[in-house]
């Protein structure tokens, strides 16, 4: 069976550590082009979820994913698929910013270097492009050649982002991408979001549901290792269906004011 | 007694150790520097060894060691660097690491007179490849191998697992990891791994007696087949004619000047260690 070229869905899903299942039972149909916000407490599955769309989980050991996991019409576990080529349709911000010690340029440029190592020429255009995508450009256009490593985390961690755009992925996974910084650099991260969304799809795990109200469109919620509820974003706020929900929502927003 | 007298008992001990350890290091050291020093000149470093070493300087002896242990460092240091990137990057099976680091480490505990020997054997005698700097080279590479492998694993093991899964993330493959993001962040481990190997390989003597060194007049050497003259062996040779008084100071001189090669390598790797792993924690 073919899919879509566009398709990102989860069909009965059942993802496990070592035998024992973390999440079950998930069936889902991502919007494209839209800001899906994966909400859960702390344990709920949410990093494995978006772990499982990238197949970043193939190294560690009893790790198995049951089910048929789609990506751009393609069943993303099945034998003789290009996990390479899958990894760079799909972009992945990981909660703590990852920079690489060398200098903001290479940084920017690392995993477009690696796939189009002919274009040199086009080096110094593509890291302005992405670094203006993320809104670092102005902070960083005089210091490209300096150690990124001095940076702020909240730069940092947009700098992780115009690298990860650099390699134009079509999806961009991020996991929890404002957690460790201050809500100056957060706004900064949110606004990104907000360009960005026009032209990807963006899967986006989180517990802030301040910040979720601000930039979701669509909501999946787990609970109880599995999709506990799910739906547009304005339609899960002002009438969530069950108990657990209502309950995970006021007590977020009254331990996150 | 309470813990603190006994933390602070223990603590004693520790630094009573440590300084035995120093006070027998530095004991050795002065004696050799005290010995050697008198021989120690510009002509006995420069000139040749004539009269089986009891005259003139030991010029040769230097080019030879030092071409052996360059020659064993290059034949070993890629190897090493494959091997460790092999089991850290592509072995994912915990029973084939321990495996692996079961092999490296008894080739680490392998009296070095029994790699000589088989040294001797294998090229010696049934390759019949006589003595010759090749194949003493080729043996102290092997015997370095683990020297120079567990310094890069050490340091490739302690790069943390986020940069690869943020190379992953960008598309790459396993090879491309290591060598755009592994070896970049861990090769001062690596030089430091090679220091060590190469200061290793400048006191052996054991695995080169039979296989690559000529006692006397051999110069450098021609081909790949001629035996070369070391250090090490010039030492053996001029300590057993302890009779004779200048044979003796030359035989510390040359100890002397091996001891410098030594420390001066094992130096040079403790500054890039300290150096470049501060640096990569930041
Ligand atoms: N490598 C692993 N091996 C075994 N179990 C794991 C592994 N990684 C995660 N788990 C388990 O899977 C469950 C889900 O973890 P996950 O990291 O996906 O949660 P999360 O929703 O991202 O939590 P947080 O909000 O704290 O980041 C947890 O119970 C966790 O213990
Ligand atoms: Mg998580």
């Amino acid at each position: 069976m073919k899919k879509s070229e566009e398709n990102l869905e989860f069909i009965n899903v059942e993802i496990t550590y070592n035998g024992k299942p973390v999440l079950t039972g998930l069936s889902y149909n991502f919007s494209k082009s839209a800001v899906t916000c994966i909400l859960g407490s702390s344990g709920s599955g949410k990093t494995t979820l978006l772990r499982s769309l990238s197949r970043l989980n193939d190294r560690i050991r009893g790790f198995k994913v049951r089910g048929e996991v789609w990506v751009a019409g393609e069943e993303i576990y099945y034998n003789g698929v290009d996990v390479y080529h899958l990894r760079r349709k799909i972009g992945m911000i990981f909660q703590s910013p990852c920079i690489f010690p060398t200098s903001v340029y290479e940084n920017v440029i690392f995993g477009f270097k690696y796939h189009h190592p002919e274009r040199k020429k086009e080096f110094p255009q593509i890291a302005e492009r992405y670094l203006k995508e993320a809104y670092l450009w102005d902070e960083v256009k005089d210091r490209l050649q300096k150690p990124a490593q001095n940076l702020s985390q909240g730069q940092k961690q947009r700098l992780s982002i115009a690298r990860a755009l650099a390699v134009e992925p079509e999806i961009l996974l991020m996991d929890e991408p404002t957690a460790s910084l201050d809500p100056v650099s957060s706004d900064a991260i949110e606004n990104l979001i907000f360009s960005l969304k026009e032209k990807r799809t963006i899967i986006m795990a989180t517990h802030n549901i301040a910040q979720t109200r601000r930039i979701a469109d669509d909501i999946l919620f787990l609970y109880d290792g599995t999709i506990w509820e799910q739906g547009k974003a304005t339609e899960f706020f002002e009438r969530p269906q069950k108990e657990e929900t209502r309950i995970f929502l006021e007590g977020g927003s009254s331990s996150s004011s | 007694m309470n813990k603190r007298m006994l933390d602070r008992g223990l603590l004693g001990i520790i630094y009573l150790i440590a300084l035995v350890g120093m006070i027998m290091m530095l004991a050795v050291l002065w004696e050799v520097v005290r010995r050697g020093w008198p021989a120690l000149s510009l002509e006995f470093l420069l000139q040749p060894s004539s009269n089986f070493g009891a005259e003139g300087g030991l010029l040769y002896q230097t080019l030879g060691t030092i071409i052996l242990m360059a020659a064993a460092v290059l034949i070993g240091f890629p190897i090493a660097v494959g091997s460790a990137l092999f089991q850290t990057e592509y072995v994912r099976s915990e029973g084939v690491r321990a495996f692996f680091r079961a092999i490296i480490f008894s080739l680490n505990a392998v009296p070095t007179i029994l790699f000589g020997l088989a040294g001797y054997l294998f090229f010696g005698v049934y390759l019949e490849t006589g003595v010759s700097w090749l194949t003493g080279a080729l043996i102290l590479a092997i015997m370095i191998l683990p020297t120079i492998q567990a310094s890069i694993q050490s340091s490739i093991e302690c790069l943390p697992e986020k940069y690869r899964e943020v190379g992953m993330s960008l598309g790459m493959t396993p090879w491309a990891l290591a060598r755009r993001i592994v070896l970049p962040q861990c090769w001062h481990g690596a030089i430091t791994g090679a220091l060590l190997g190469l200061a290793r390989a400048a006191g052996e003597t054991a695995a080169i007696m039979f296989t690559a060194a000529a006692f006397s007049g051999a110069t450098w050497p021609r081909s790949f087949a001629d035996p070369v003259p070391t250090l090490q062996t010039h030492i053996l040779v001029l300590a057993q004619d302890s009779a004779d008084a200048t044979s003796l100071t030359h035989a510390w001189g040359a100890a002397l000047v091996l001891l410098a090669i030594v420390f001066f390598l094992i130096l040079t790797s403790l500054v890039i260690r300290s150096r470049f792993s501060m640096e990569a924690q930041r």
